[in-house]
């Protein structure tokens, strides 16, 4: 029996970050994966040793545009717990709402993604439409619809007034509505549920000796949040649910995903119905943090976050070393691909939430008889056009 | 000979050579409904050999580079690159870093520069329009 | 205090416990326990799962320092086992047969840092470094790399 083996990625015509599967068959059944890595490798964690404390909350933050806040937040955090500063209440919230608010968008993205790799086109279309809320309320708060950049040691750099408070909860409503509306489609619709149940199964206790992390994790059942087990911002504040479903499949990780997103909008305004009196401001920042370490955690919107942060003094980091959600879910995550029909591929890839792109453009190599050709993920999700 | 070419409906490409997603999600916006960019003829193309302008984001990492270079001579001429957001610029919070080379300019010939971190949806349509300004459509 | 943290504070050339933010135990070990602790933590932590694999290089001292972050859901606490190898020849056994989750940590770990993991298949150069980092034998992250 041949093995063919495809390609995919690791540079495509849609979104974000570029790696590449090399997919193994046998027939239409996968029979293993390899993820080639290393496009998108910056040097992020080399280059923050040599710029100082305050430079690297934007270098930190440009890791990933989708959770830069997290990215900031825990970065941040653990600065701060260094400098041994407390930021005041006020911007705890802010900084919550900030985070939950990219939640929102996120969770939406990927779900639209998600509708977009199995054909749906226009439930993608509608999705990213009503997301531009989201990223509208994000611009009206930090001023920028993508990179908030609203962190800075000590508080945040915008306050918000009862002008934008009220704006944000008039438009809240409209987000809730549609996240409802998009969460029924998930669970009710013929079309999604015939492609994502059953799709890249993941039992409980495989997540956890895997390492996979947020909602995939949550999606096999495990009762795992950061903001819940380890509370950082104002999130021990803020009551909220941690969702979780037993499935364990790609339907389970998305409809864990919408939950969330709706459990978010709740979060933002709980947190802007109790927003704390007080600055959030801070008048001067700390430039330096004295000797010492710190292991900081938050959830980012693909699951936990971690920063490692060593100072040996002065103005530079010593060390820090950062692992994100996605590192974890799709190099350790390909063992869910094994047994699963080629056109299920992209449908695995995208319900880990992997910041995907890349993957439309597909080299499909026949070994037996040396053929090569380009395929797109589409039509391959499709199975069609191979 | 260009100007004729993509007169009509200029087809994008988009490659990501190591950005935050920042641009990418942008670029993304700016391609659906909201912003709609069908009304000018623009729409994602399928494949590079179909694309009549590439749109270029992130820092270029290395791995990337390679990849960037055969992207753009798979490309039919007569063909355009615009780079979006500081990163594709000059590598932006990430140059001099080990593992980038720091702007799409050192690998394919550029012709228009969209900045920003990262530019608004509405930013990027107008170096678009702008670039079939300057290759004649209209102009 | 849970099976798994008393066997840990009994095993540990050095245990510390930090309450910066949450708790966080550094259980401080020999190089050539690890698999047996690795073995012990899958035993008793069944809700226990590696979050990464984080490495220091610490040059004034001549070690590299080997940071196994473990997330205890049980206890909600992160247990860091920490190994010190020597500069020189940063060596040590593999876990990632024990814990799969560990794969993508040592890998990276060895084509950044150049930690050496026996009998890990998987370690090669260039998972994340450029081509020409990794021809020229060097890792980036060690201090000594000036890229």
């Amino acid at each position: 029996m041949s093995v063919i083996e495809i390609p995919v990625g690791p540079q495509h015509p849609a979104l974000h970050e570029p790696i590449m599967l090399r997919v193994r068959l046998d027939g239409e059944e996968v029979v293993g994966v390899d993820v080639v890595t290393g496009y998108n490798h910056r040097g992020v964690e080399k280059l923050s040793e040599s710029r100082s404390w305050v430079r690297n909350i934007y270098l930190f933050s440009r890791i990933c545009g989708i959770c830069n806040t997290v990215h900031q937040q825990a970065y941040v955090q653990g600065v701060e717990k260094l400098m041994g500063v407390e930021p005041p209440p006020r911007a705890n919230y802010i900084r919550t709402i900030m985070m939950e608010l990219e939640r929102i968008h996120s969770h939406m993205i990927i779900c639209a993604i998600m509708a977009e790799v199995i054909g749906f086109d226009s439930l993608f279309m509608l999705m990213m439409r009503d997301r531009e809320v989201v990223m509208g309320l994000k611009e009206l708060i930090a001023g920028n619809r993508v990179h908030a950049d609203i962190h800075i040691f000590g508080g945040v750099k915008r306050d918000i007034d009862d002008k934008i408070r009220d704006t944000v909860l008039r438009k809240l409503e409209r987000v809730e509505e549609r996240i409802k509306y998009y969460r029924r489609v998930f669970e009710e619709d013929f079309t999604i549920r015939k492609r994502l149940v059953d799709a890249g199964v993941i039992k409980y206790h495989e997540a956890i000796e895997y390492s996979l992390v947020g909602p995939t994790l949550r999606g096999s059942g495990v009762k795992s949040d950061v903001r819940a087990d380890d509370p950082y911002a104002a999130y021990a504040e803020i009551p909220f649910n941690v969702i979780t479903r037993d499935e364990g499949d790609s339907w389970a990780r998305m409809l864990v995903r919408l939950d969330e997103a709706l459990e978010s909008v709740y979060m933002v305004r709980y947190a802007l119905e109790h927003l704390p009196g007080g600055p959030a401001v801070p008048k001067n920042i700390k430039r330096a943090a004295p000797p010492g370490e710190v292991f900081s955690r938050a959830e980012a919107p693909r699951g936990e976050l971690f920063y490692h942060i060593i100072s040996k003094g002065g103005q530079n980091p010593y060390r820090v070393k950062v692992r994100t959600p996605s590192f974890n879910n799709i190099v350790n995550g390909v063992f869910a691909y094994r047994g699963a029909r080629l056109a299920d591929v992209p449908v695995i890839l995208t319900s880990f939430d992997p910041c995907i792109s890349c993957t439309e453009r597909v080299l499909v190599v026949d070994e037996s008889r040396g053929v090569k050709r380009y395929v797109r993920l589409k039509e391959l999700s499709r199975n069609q056009g191979w | 000979m260009g100007e004729k070419l993509i007169r009509y409906s200029p087809w994008l490409i988009h490659f990501n050579t190591g950005a935050c997603n920042g641009c990418d999600i942008e670029v993304l916006a700016a391609l659906t409904p909201f912003f709609d960019p069908e009304r000018m003829g623009v729409k994602l193309a399928p494949n590079p050999r179909h694309a009549d302008i590439m749109v270029v984001t992130g820092a270029v990492t290395k791995k990337a580079a390679s990849r960037l270079k055969r992207l753009y001579e798979q490309m039919p001429s007569p063909k355009y690159v615009i780079a979006v957001g500081a990163c594709a610029i000059s590598g932006g919070v990430f140059a001099g870093s080990y593992s980038t080379v720091s702007g799409a300019d050192k690998v394919v010939p550029v012709d228009m520069y969209v900045p920003g971190c990262p530019p608004k949806p509405e930013a990027i349509l107008d170096g678009i329009v702008k670039l079939l300004l300057k290759v004649g459509r209209g102009g | 205090m849970g099976e798994l943290l008393n066997y840990l504070r009994n095993i540990a050339k050095e245990f510390k416990e930090h309450v910066d933010q949450g708790r966080r135990y550094i259980v401080v070990i020999d190089a050539g326990k690890v698999r047996e602790v690795a073995a012990k933590i899958r035993e008793l932590g069944r809700e226990t799962y590696l979050s990464t694999i984080s490495t220091v290089d610490l040059i004034q001292d001549g070690i590299i320092q080997l940071n196994y972050c473990f997330w205890s859901l049980e206890e909600k606490a992160l247990i860091v086992l920490r190994v010190n190898l020597p500069r020189d020849n940063p060596r040590i056994q593999t876990i990632s047969d024990i814990i799969p989750g560990a794969c993508n940590g040592e890998q990276e770990a060895y084509d950044l840092m150049g930690i050496y993991f026996d009998g890990n298949p998987s370690l090669r150069r260039t998972f994340l470094a450029p081509e020409e980092v990794a021809k020229e034998g060097v890792f980036p992250l060690r201090k000594d790399y000036k890229g």
